[in-house]
């Protein structure tokens, strides 16, 4: 803790009561200090991911704006981004690619309420509910979802759609 | 301070231990645990790059940025979405990006003490694509200056649109507007 002090250039005095106001801060904003680590690593995480931070209500309008103008064009967008991401886990070297994979997905989607991924055996099931999902961004995260379950080996067997709610079996890909 | 059989003695100023009290107890936590934990994820912050000061600032920009109803999405789908979108209502995706601009301005002034450097650390937290966010504020005159080398002419024109309704809606007027590939030069006043 001294050496962390001085490197900041702090008495530990100085810099313990830092810390407590920190933490006192916090607490008035309902959080806790692991909560700002877990931020910190969330967004790492993001920017590695290739992803960018901004305002869903925007995403959602410029995503109906694109979908209008060139559907199939946007959906190969978000499928290609998909095929992206979870390449990212195939090729690295994690012990459980999937799992961080669904990891790293349920993080980067905060703003969805419910987001259920189960691998069992050969299958995959996927379960999402977003009521703020327009119409065209449900289409093209699901999409997204395609493309990242493709580079995994799965292939989509069963799916039901509508805005907000998707909800999808894929196999294992045997060919 | 002193020490004994490997604890060591701090003063804290007696308001602060008074508050700490307080939430350990709200937590069912002793004081002393409640003290640990806190240091012990000090330091893991420290290790992330953080200084108790610093931490708070991005705690407060991250809870904002929750508040607001902050998404993540693919860099590569932004841009395209930034292109198909621009080719189909150029003057009304811009509308967008000003308006959600101003939601955000409007937000972070009502939030924050200075709503501009809250701003700015809301860029340099988020926009991970901006190698350079300066800010400058000198007498009721604000300028702000983002570089970046990944955005394209369409999302750095876009970007540009945001700011604007930010500090409009924190109480500026557009002064002077320059904007190039990746470069954002706008001044503002009172």
């Amino acid at each position: 803790m001294n050496k962390v002090a001085k490197q900041g250039d702090l008495s530990l005095y100085k810099f313990l009561n830092e810390v407590f106001e920190l933490t006192l801060r916090a607490n008035k904003l309902g959080v806790n200090l692991s909560s700002l680590i877990d931020s910190r690593e969330l967004l790492k995480a993001a920017m590695e991911g290739g992803f960018t931070l901004g305002l869903e209500s925007l995403w959602y309008e410029m995503a109906e704006l694109a979908y209008a103008k060139a559907k199939n064009e946007s959906l190969k967008s978000w499928f290609d981004a998909g095929v992206w991401f979870a390449k990212r886990y195939v090729t690295g070297e994690t012990d459980d690619p999937f799992e961080a994979f669904k990891k790293d997905l349920k993080d980067f989607t905060w703003n969805v309420p419910e987001l259920e991924l189960n691998k069992a055996a050969d299958t995959v099931s996927v379960r999402i509910v977003s009521p703020r999902f327009t119409e065209a961004y449900t289409f093209l995260f699901l999409s997204f979802l395609e493309g990242a379950l493709e580079t995994f080996g799965y292939k989509i067997d069963s799916k039901e759609i509508s805005r907000g709610i998707i909800s999808l079996e894929a196999v294992r890909d045997q060919h | 301070m002193s020490s004994k059989k490997g604890k060591r003695l701090v003063y804290i100023p007696d308001d602060i231990v008074k508050e700490a009290k307080m939430v350990s107890k709200g937590r069912g936590e002793s004081l002393s645990l409640f003290i640990s934990e806190v240091l012990r994820m000090a330091l893991r912050a420290n290790s992330l790059g953080y200084s108790p000061g610093t931490a708070a600032e991005f705690l407060e920009i991250m809870q904002a940025q929750r508040n607001l109803g902050g998404a993540f999405i693919p860099a590569d789908v932004l841009t395209y979405l930034n292109n198909k979108a621009c080719e189909a209502e150029v003057e009304q995706l811009e509308k967008k990006w000003y308006e959600s601009g101003k939601w955000h301005g409007k937000y972070l002034n009502e939030k924050f003490e200075d709503p501009i450097q809250a701003f700015k650390k809301f860029l340099e937290a988020t926009r991970w694509d901006l190698s350079e966010v300066e800010v400058r504020q000198n007498q009721g005159k604000v300028k702000f200056r983002c570089i970046s080398t990944l955005l394209t002419g369409k999302a750095t024109e876009l970007l540009a649109k945001f700011i604007e309704g930010a500090m409009h809606s924190i109480g500026y007027q557009t002064d002077k507007s320059d904007t190039l590939k990746g470069m954002i030069l706008l001044d503002f006043k009172r």
